[in-house]
């Protein structure tokens, strides 16, 4: 029984944690998270959020094993294999994995789908997940900086498409709105991802060209339990902005009640409106493919502003967005670099703005990558225009899917 | 003459209708086919014979300068391996290499190498090359036939994937005296390999052995043959994963270590090319076939010391000066470490130097060439030197110079003052300036300028003679510090040593106020003039984990982290906690997705006119003409974008829209002006209009893409070349590779690429067991192959298997089996399973005979659809087979999902309606609880359910079913029980010794233990007792009810005697004489016939003798007769005296 287990990759400390977790998962090295916010006084160790996550890639995975330590502030992660949805195992109502996320999570639910959407091509089966429960905010978050569903769905998922996993058979489900509830805490939202497309090895990218033009905005306005007004004033305000730019803007709507929820499980009858609010995304698209920017703003849930700076402040932060350049924005290049890193042993270039670069998050990416074993990028300016963009280079590790089935 | 007549001339066939006229329209059958459906049918025959040749277009990642190609020699022993191998050394390279072990690179023609390694017979080491081989040399005993191993060894080939070039080579074809015997044999063995092969496989004829060695010219054809070989179909598992043949090892442990303990761990150094993938920069896993698994500890790419003309060109061509040639020196064509080449063999931890005139050097003569060992033998001869005596100087600092003396002044003091050491660099770097540009540059140069000054300032602060440090000097560097701030944030080489420096000059204050005025404007010039940051620093920043990703960021950035840190320090007296504040600020940070903006600033920056503008040329609304025209000046000044918003301009005409205003040279000009301006115009819509169709249409030479196809070479495909276009795809993505590499600096590229296949490497591994080391032997091939991610974990296997089918026995399941799966050799214990109606998967005791069935064991996570070869052992006594199985990775799991069915059975206790109690089935109501509602048969079919447990007896429970059952009725419940693989990993670590797991079987033989009979298991004589049915009684009543037709009829018993009961019947008089008689009768005719029969009994016991011995005396004659043939047969089979090179013939 000689069976050396490789040994745990140690970090510290609460940031890049769905990262980590999402590149242990796919390269299967197991990891030791020490230091989950222990100098914090008043909320020290894992964040409900992050409890949340885990049970969700427990949910997806096979065989995987977390220890979490007393306090909380210590989790050990043994990943598994990715199984996604298979009846019988974890799949409760039919062949979708039900996942509940609790009243004090004050993430967003794009927290849970951009690691989620990342894990789904490398599975064995197809992995569909419902989100529920008194903790689903669809909205984009003030605090916490999480983008809307509108714009997960509209400028990160096409994106899976450049890497060969086709689009079509991705889906993402808005089955009830809402915003983050008092104190950024909380919601009602319901939301379901199917992705169907699961590959052996995606295919690397190649986004270095100029990003093109810009040729429209699309976008969608919404709001929960707010008059339906709120969202042509943001529509309105927006335009008013982009209109000197692109002639194409087409912003759709979308009202809803507030959601529902139970306050008291012992009560189920005694609901409360949970989720009030309202917040704008709006995505440009470029002449070039696949190249998307996407902004998201959202009215804070202690209230206070008019739809109008919410849609003001988007279209500046679209604005701001496409001048910082670059064939990917800050919201979705972790995404777009990782599946490079994680498919075929090939070089794909990806051209990203400066200010995109030299983010924190990205360079914590790049430093995590390596560790969990895939070679460092290159690094280069771009030498044929004056944009100042950087080209990243990524050298895939084909570690792929090894858990998909031949016959 | 006259009267012969000539044959005469067959008439024309008549046709049945008259010819018709030609009516001199177009003849319709001129244009269409005399056999219509042939066309179709040569054109769909053409078709499958195109398509036949296509295969899925694969990435060949085979670089420019490959390694060798890996020719592998296989065969049974004594069939003349290293005869080939000498013959062929000495057909390339012209050498003679006395024992060649180990692989051994030749040159052998101008742009290619040849490997060559001889496999030695052992299962093992098959299994291994197999896996590597790029060209199999299967030699095969002409004169005996195939035997056991080569049959073993195409199959090992067929499973881990065939390599393209496998041939055949006959040996010892003279010993066949009569040519027409040879004829037949060869015309035997071929079709025989090819039945094994493919039809048309080569094979090569080697005939006797001269000087030991083939006949040149055989030799010469086989070589032939190897040269031109093409590139072969690339295999998918060699495609994917790196690895390398190690061509030479050595032991680098610590002498001490080794002298502390001789069993402890080694570090090992192996070498070799470098094949498959690239190996990563750092933190490869390997797995050392025989060995284990181990993570590189360090690697180093070696100069190729076996380098093709070609390549020396090149080289020489790139460092522009041809090597050192003399007449003297022979070409390196032959590169074989392992073997005793040029006098030296290295084996094991011992070295053999063998040299043919003597071991007297003359050790000062400089120019004679030596080998290795010669050099090692006169390292060796030199005289004794204490330790530390040595020629060279001493060292202090890596980087720094040799001090080969201490000089007489150097303890006197300074002689001069001493000079700051910034003002030298100012002088230096002002000089330097102009081309620098910027802070990078500066950065690389600082590196070797500290060196040069820093002899003595770089020393620690022990070291210096006036370590008088003073409270105020401390101040002093504070506040220095804080002045030197953005010096040093951004020369990351200075910010250690600043203080040292200030440390020293803190005595000479005017000095000091000199450098400091100069360095403010120095550092405000570099403000002034920076560059934007570049991307090669945060490539280097990026990995340096010393910083973290903050302070990374604003290193690169330039921006001031030492402000910030003396602010705390500054702080830190007074509040103690501000530390840890400052990381609690770090913990409250969350993850982002969207950024944090100030939306003041951005409501500033955008609502500006001018800022929309020079954004809009990232929009589609864009004027092209304008950006093109600022394009042309942007190179002069920057800010032209806000003139560039106004479309008329150049005539120096424009109007204040505003004021409405028209400036102007002249009003009178204008109607002139606006026929000009009209002009203007339409020429710049023109302009704009052909500049957005090249940016917008496809062929245009704007469009990135268009450029891109035209840059990259792009043809266009048609629908009917989709092969072809898929096959252009992956060669540009090779390209791309390349460039891409090629365009990053050394440094980085070294860390993305990481090793190259073709490269020549070390690799160096710790903690490598001592018997490694031990027990090497360099006949044995190492073979290092690259893990990838996943092949690192451990789970469940869930493969197709099949039994060989020229393996004597069936597996068994959960007995031990060596997989052959990967780069690994392990044992494991496989279940096999088969799929039963597609619901679930049954576990099968035994493998099918001629079937594949599923088998799962716990092994490493292999990809799936990947091959692998199984054996029961290794060893080669027993003589079968030893290939048990093959089959390929279905998937790979970490739970399973085999089960077995399993039968509970009860009897009623009670029987009511369609209600029974049943009994015996469990044994307590909490295993009731689970199997509630369960479906339950019985014997005779009747179905049923289970109900509820009874509270009373123990285990007894309710069941309805569809009918009242019989309380001799057996009840079934049929479940399904999973079953689990073992947990069970074995490596095969034959190289450093391994015990195999042994089936129960194999134990009970060793230890001479009784299989235990289970009672229950054993079969006994059925008894079936006769069943009596009570006949069936209809009460009175109801068959007094029954209607007519179902009326029972039943035959009354009699009541009176019948005639035969009423009489007796008794013999008289005559009859009874007559009776008497023959009974006698009969008794003597049976005492005759059995005195008859002992009589013939007797006689047939003597002839039976007799045939006896003549069938013996038969069989002797025909064993003599046979012995004295094979005897005269094997005569002919030894190998011939005229060889004498294999005498390793078993046998």
């Amino acid at each position: 029984m000689a069976e050396q287990k490789p040994e745990f990759l140690r970090f510290t400390g609460h940031r890049q944690f769905a990262q980590r977790l999402v590149l242990s998962t796919l390269s299967g090295r197991p990891v030791h998270i020490s230091k989950i916010r222990s100098t914090s006084a008043t909320h020290p160790g894992l964040a409900p959020h992050e409890i949340s996550l885990l049970r969700l890639i427990e949910a997806v995975t096979n065989g995987s094993a977390i220890d979490v330590s007393y306090s909380g502030t210590t989790v050990v992660y043994q990943p598994g294999l990715i199984t996604g949805t298979v009846a019988g195992a974890g799949a409760s109502v039919g062949d979708i994995i039900e996942h509940s996320l609790p009243a004090n999570c004050n993430r967003g639910v794009t927290y849970f789908l951009m690691p989620l959407a990342l894990l789904a091509p490398f599975s064995k089966a197809h992995v569909n997940v419902r989100f529920s429960g008194p903790g689903v905010i669809t909205a984009a978050t003030h605090a916490t900086g999480d983008v809307s569903v509108d714009t997960f769905r509209t400028a990160v998922l096409p994106l899976y498409a450049l890497f060969g996993i086709p689009p079509t058979r991705i889906e993402l489900r808005v089955l009830a709105r809402s915003c983050a509830g008092p104190g950024g805490r909380g919601g009602g939202g319901v939301v379901e991802l199917r992705f169907a497309s699961q590959v052996r090895l995606p295919k690397t990218l190649h986004l270095n060209r100029r990003p093109g033009r810009i040729r429209r905005i699309r976008g969608v306005a919404y709001c929960t339990g707010v008059s339906a007004s709120h969202n042509n004033r943001m529509i309105h305000a927006a335009r008013a902005v982009l209109n000197a730019l692109v002639s194409d803007i087409h912003v759709a709507a979308q009202y809803d009640p507030s959601p529902l929820v139970a306050t008291d499980k012992n009560a189920p009858g005694k609901k409360r409106k949970l989720g009030i609010g309202f917040g704008l995304s709006l995505v440009a698209e470029s002449s070039a493919q696949g190249v998307l920017y996407a902004a998201d703003e959202v009215a804070p849930p202690e209230g206070g502003v008019v739809p109008e700076d919410v849609g003001t402040r988007c279209a500046y932060q679209l604005l701001e967005l496409v001048s910082q350049g670059g064939c990917v924005t800050s919201a979705a290049s972790s995404t777009v670099l990782t599946l490079m890193a994680m498919g075929s042993e090939d070089v794909g270039r990806l051209r990203l703005g400066r200010d995109v670069v030299g983010r924190e998050e990205t360079i914590a990416l790049a430093r995590d990558l390596k560790t969990f074993g895939a070679s460092s990028w290159g690094v280069r300016d771009i030498d044929d225009d004056d944009t100042g963009d950087v080209i990243v280079s990524v050298k895939g590790t084909g570690v792929g899917n090894v858990g998909r089935k031949v016959a | 003459m006259d009267g012969q007549s000539h044959k005469p001339h067959r008439q024309a066939k008549k046709s049945k209708d008259k010819k018709k006229e030609h009516t001199g329209a177009p003849n319709p059958k001129a244009f269409t086919f005399t056999n219509p459906g042939k066309l179709a049918k040569q054109a769909a025959r053409t078709h499958d014979i195109r398509e036949k040749r296509l295969h899925v277009p694969l990435v060949d990642r085979v670089p420019d300068e490959p390694a060798p190609r890996l020719v592998t020699i296989v065969g049974p022993p004594g069939v003349g391996k290293t005869t080939l191998l000498k013959s062929l050394i000495r057909r390339y390279a012209k050498e003679t290499v006395s024992d060649p072990v180990g692989p051994i690179t030749i040159v052998t023609s101008k742009k290619q190498r040849l490997t060559f390694v001889e496999c030695p017979n052992e299962l093992e080491a098959m299994v291994d090359i197999a896996k590597v081989a790029d060209i199999v040399l299967l030699m095969i005993d002409g004169n005996y036939g195939f035997e056991m191993e080569t049959m073993e060894f195409l199959n090992i080939l067929a499973a881990t994937g065939m390599p393209g070039n496998v041939f055949g080579v006959l040996t010892h074809l003279d010993l066949f005296r009569k040519p027409q015997a040879l004829k037949d044999a060869k015309k035997r063995l071929k079709h025989r390999l090819w039945s094994e092969l493919y039809q048309g496989a080569h094979l090569f004829y080697l005939s006797g052995v001269l000087n030991g060695r083939y006949p040149d010219r055989e030799i010469h054809n086989l070589s032939r043959f190897l040269s031109v070989m093409k590139n072969p179909r690339p295999l998918v598992w060699r495609n994917s994963h790196p690895y390398s043949i190690i061509d030479n090892y050595r032991d680098v442990t610590h002498p001490t270590k080794i002298e502390e303990d001789e069993d402890c761990d080694r570090s090992i150094e192996l070498s070799g090319y470098l094949r498959g993938t690239n190996f990563a920069a750092e933190g490869q896993r390997i797995h050392i076939a025989g060995l284990g698994d181990f993570t590189i500890a360090s690697m180093e790419a070696l100069p190729d010391p076996c380098p093709t003309p070609a390549m020396e060109q090149a080289l020489a061509k790139a460092s522009g000066k041809t090597g050192r040639r003399r007449l003297d020196e022979k070409d390196k064509r032959l590169y074989a470490p392992m073997a005793d080449r040029s006098g030296l063999k290295i084996t094991g931890d011992h070295i053999v130097i063998t040299r043919e005139n003597g071991f007297a050097f003359d050790k000062d003569a400089e120019d004679v060439e030596r080998g290795e060992g010669e050099q090692l033998i006169i390292d060796l001869q030199g005289e004794r030197r204490l330790l530390g005596q040595t020629d060279h100087g001493v060292k202090l600092f890596a980087s720094g110079e040799e001090i080969t003396q201490v000089s007489e002044e150097a303890d006197t003091g300074r002689k001069s003052q001493r000079r700051a050491r910034f003002a030298e660099r100012d002088e230096w770097d002002d000089e330097e300036l102009p081309e620098d540009e910027g802070f990078v540059s500066g950065d690389d140069l600082d590196g070797s300028d500290v060196e040069t000054e820093f002899n003595e300032q770089k020393l620690g602060k022990m070291f210096r003679k006036d370590a008088d440090k003073t409270q105020d000097e401390d101040i002093a560097f504070a506040d220095s510090d804080s002045d030197l701030g953005s010096l040093s944030s951004a020369d990351e080489g200075l910010d250690s040593d600043d203080d040292d420096d200030e440390d020293l000059d803190s005595d000479e204050e005017g000095a000091a106020v000199r450098w400091k005025d100069n360095m403010m404007q120095r550092a405000k010039m570099l403000h002034g003039k920076r560059q934007p940051y570049r991307a090669v620093d945060l490539a280097r920043f990026m990995y340096d984990n010393s910083l973290s990703a903050k302070e990374a960021l604003q290193k690169w950035r330039g921006e001031d982290v030492e402000e910030i840190e003396e602010d705390i320090e500054k702080e830190e007296d007074d509040t103690f906690f501000r530390r840890v504040g400052k990381e609690g600020d770090d913990d409250a940070g969350e993850d982002r997705y969207i950024p944090k903006f100030d939306y003041e600033a951005l409501a500033g920056k955008w609502s500006t006119e001018d800022a929309i503008e020079a954004l809009r040329t990232k929009f589609s609304t864009a004027n092209l003409v304008d950006e093109a025209e600022g394009d042309e000046d942007d190179e002069g000044e920057d800010d032209e974008d806000g003139e560039d918003e106004d479309d008329d301009e150049g005539d120096g005409a424009f109007e204040d829209l505003e004021t409405g205003e028209s400036h102007g040279p002249e009003e009178a000009e204008y109607p002139e002006a606006t026929l000009e301006a009209e002009r203007e115009k339409n020429a710049r819509r023109k302009e704009e209009l052909k500049l957005r169709f090249e940016e917008e249409d496809r062929e245009g030479f704007k469009n990135d893409k268009a450029v891109a196809r035209r840059e990259g070479g792009e043809e266009e495909f048609g629908e009917d070349d989709w092969y072809e276009s898929q096959k252009a795809m992956l060669q540009k993505q090779l390209d791309i590779n390349k460039s891409e590499f090629e365009s990053l600096d050394e440094t980085q590229r070294a860390s993305v690429e990481g090793f190259g296949a073709g490269k020549y490497a070390k690799i160096i591994l710790e903690s490598v067991p001592a018997e490694f080391v031990n027990n090497f032997r360099a006949k044995i091939p190492i073979i290092v192959g690259g893990l990838l991610a996943t092949e690192d974990r451990f789970g469940y296997v869930q493969v197709r298997i099949k039994k060989h089918r020229w393996h004597k026995k069936i597996l068994k399941t959960g007995d031990p089996l060596i997989f052959s799966l990967g780069w690994r050799r392990f044992q494991s214990l496989p279940i096999y399973s088969i799929s039963d109606s597609r619901i679930r998967n049954r576990m099968l005791k035994y493998t099918p005979e001629h079937m594949h069935c599923f088998g799962t064991f716990y092994g490493p996570l292999i990809a799936p659809n990947t091959g692998f070869v199984c054996f029961q052992s290794f060893s080669s006594a027993n003589p079968g087979f030893r290939i048990s199985a093959t089959g390929t990775v279905l998937s790979v799991d970490e739970s399973t999902e085999i089960v077995k069915k399993l039968k509970l059975t009860g009897t009623p206790s009670k029987i009511f309606k369609n209600t029974a109690f049943i009994k015996d089935m469990f044994n307590s109501p909490l295993e009731i609880a689970k199997f509630e509602g369960a479906a339950i048969k019985t014997v005779s079919g009747v179905r049923g359910q289970i109900k509820r447990a009874l509270a009373k007896p123990e285990g007894h429970f309710r069941a309805t079913f569809e009918d009242k059952i019989l309380l001799s009725d057996i009840v079934f419940l049929r479940a399904w029980f999973p079953i689990k693989p073992h947990r069970f990993y074995n490596p095969a670590t034959n190289l450093i010794g391994w015990q195999t797991m042994r089936s129960t079987g194999q134990i009970r033989r060793d230890e001479d233990l009784a299989t235990p009979q289970l009672k229950n298991s054993q079969y006994r004589k059925i008894e079936r007792a006769t069943r009596r049915f009570n006949p069936l009684r209809v009460p009175r009543a109801l068959a007094a009810d029954l209607p007519f037709k179902s009326q029972i009829v039943q035959t009354k018993p009699q009541k009176k005697e019948t005639y035969m009961q009423k009489r007796a019947v008794v013999l008289r008089g005559e009859e009874k004489k007559a009776r008497d008689l023959m009974q006698k009768l009969t008794t003597i005719r049976k005492d005759v016939v059995a005195k008859r029969r002992a009589k013939k009994e007797e006689k047939r016991v003597e002839y039976k003798k007799k045939t006896a011995e003549i069938e013996e005396r038969l069989q002797n004659k025909e064993k003599r007769e046979s012995k004295a043939y094979w005897e005269r047969e094997g005569k002919k089979r030894k190998p011939g005296d005229a060889g004498g090179g294999g005498g390793k013939r078993r046998k």
